[in-house]
């Protein structure tokens, strides 16, 4: 492996975890999210020599994930949403109760992402989940940052209402 | 300014310009019921970013990692940066991710709960690390540090400034008390915060200020001893490693990840000011 590429790949590992979160956003499932970070890994290592030097490797990364999800993936993911509170660990186990509550509303959360438009959950997890502002969102996602702007304050809105609608049938349940 | 989702989205997310900001927060001081909205709006942001750091929580796939580093050579250059890290002579990015594994998404509020008061070094006046010798505070930087701001007539100011991370400062030669950055990071309000260490022979504090006008106020103090022999009240020691306790504050606090070097010593050239206005939207 030669210097660059060694050092190209440390700095994907460094990546990793955003990576994976993107990908667990867009899935809305830990086991899914591996496998298509995976699948992001590997093709990103067959592309290494399109790999322009100075090309920002998190937006290339992020546009990589983003394509092969929209591309390949969606299609033939076969898991729902994880919506196993028990997925959601926390380590810190202080008050059982607030711990199960917090669990179960990660789970809601989950699941009211699951059914927005994926240009929505992107948008979320790039901007809420990674920090990333809107101009660095309008060139990962490439579009303009208008469009970053309005798409990001509908998706909020979106999710808002699912996260509703769910509140709304648990009362029902009861 | 005629305030609608969008303008609320794009504040909260500190896309506006400084002009916009300020009529925002002038509006919202004014109105319950949008400031309501907005801290729904941060609740359910909180939420959201906790649901996709549980995925934190589980080992990474060894799948993935092997194929990036699949040669003696990668690994064996792996852990050569995990010791420089540990060392902390290189960039604490990803020390700081691995420290994540350990680290739970309790909220800060369960942190107050869980740690008490007793491990926060009290940030009212008065109480500061004991001197070498003496249950006094040891002069007036740790007083002024423990007070809750650091003004520019604090030699911690400074550094807090101007040191990378990672690059010890003596403070004060006489006192022998040293301090460290630690990693610096952006929180949820837009504020650049620093974590940072202030050590003397016997005590030191892990530290987390933010800078917002033009002052850095320590959010969170936790002190540890290096001799339990040092007694006298003046302070109180963690019943643990104080590290956990603050990766949950910046666990809490940060927004995106931690800033790399570059854009740290970017930050520093530019006096920590955030973004300027042309990378806003109109």
């Amino acid at each position: 492996m030669t210097d660059k590429s060694k050092q190209w790949r440390e700095e994907i590992v460094a990546l990793l975890p955003r990576l994976r979160r993107f990908a667990y956003s867009l899935t809305s499932s830990a086991v899914d999210a591996d496998d298509l970070l995976q699948t992001t890994i590997e093709k990103a290592l067959l592309k290494y020599d399109q790999f322009e030097q100075g090309t920002d490797l998190d937006k290339w990364m992020f546009r990589m994930c983003k394509n092969l999800w929209i591309d390949e993936w969606r299609s033939r993911r076969v898991r729902g949403p994880s919506v196993d509170p028990m997925d959601f660990k926390s380590e810190l186990q202080i008050d059982g109760e607030e711990l199960l509550h917090n669990r179960l509303t990660m789970s809601e959360v989950n699941v009211a992402m699951n059914a927005l438009k994926d240009e929505q959950k992107m948008i979320l997890a790039l901007i809420i989940v990674e920090g990333y502002s809107y101009k660095e969102v309008s060139e990962m996602l490439e579009i303009p940052i208008g469009t970053v702007m309005s798409r990001q304050a509908r998706a909020r809105k979106a999710l808002e209402e699912n996260l509703q609608k769910q509140n709304a049938q648990t009362v029902k349940i009861k | 300014m005629l305030i609608n989702d969008e303008i609320l989205t794009a504040y909260i997310d500190g896309e506006l310009n400084d002009d916009q900001m300020r009529d925002v927060k002038a509006q919202l001081d004014n109105s319950p019921q949008l400031s309501t909205r907005v801290e729904e709006m941060r609740l359910m942001d909180d939420m959201v970013t906790k649901t996709y750091h549980a995925i934190d929580d589980r080992p990474m796939p060894e799948s993935v990692l092997s194929l990036l580093q699949d040669t003696p050579d990668g690994q064996a250059d792996h852990e050569h940066a995990h010791n420089e890290h540990a060392k902390g002579k290189e960039t604490n990015i990803l020390s700081f991710k691995k420290r994540q594994k350990f680290v739970s998404n309790a909220p800060v509020w369960q942190m107050g709960l869980a740690a008490s008061i007793a491990l926060f070094v009290g940030l009212g006046v008065g109480r500061g690390l004991p001197g070498p010798e003496s249950s006094q505070p040891s002069g007036p930087i740790l007083a002024q540090q423990t007070a809750g701001v650091i003004t520019p007539q604090n030699a911690l100011f400074a550094m807090l400034e101007n040191q990378p991370s990672a690059t010890p400062v003596v403070i004060d030669d006489d006192l022998n008390i040293n301090a460290k950055p630690i990693m610096s990071f952006q929180n949820v309000d837009h504020e650049y915060c620093r974590e940072f260490e202030i050590s003397t022979a016997q005590a030191s504090t892990r530290n987390i200020a933010c800078r917002t006008d033009n002052v850095w106020t320590v959010k969170v103090a936790v002190a540890t001893t290096k001799d339990l022999s040092i007694a006298g009240g003046q302070y109180q020691t963690a019943s643990q490693a104080p590290e956990p306790i603050i990766d949950n504050m910046i666990m809490g606090l940060i927004k995106g990840d931690a800033l790399s070097i570059d854009k740290e010593a970017e930050l520093i050239k530019k006096n920590w000011q955030p973004q300027k206005n042309s990378d806003k939207l109109p």
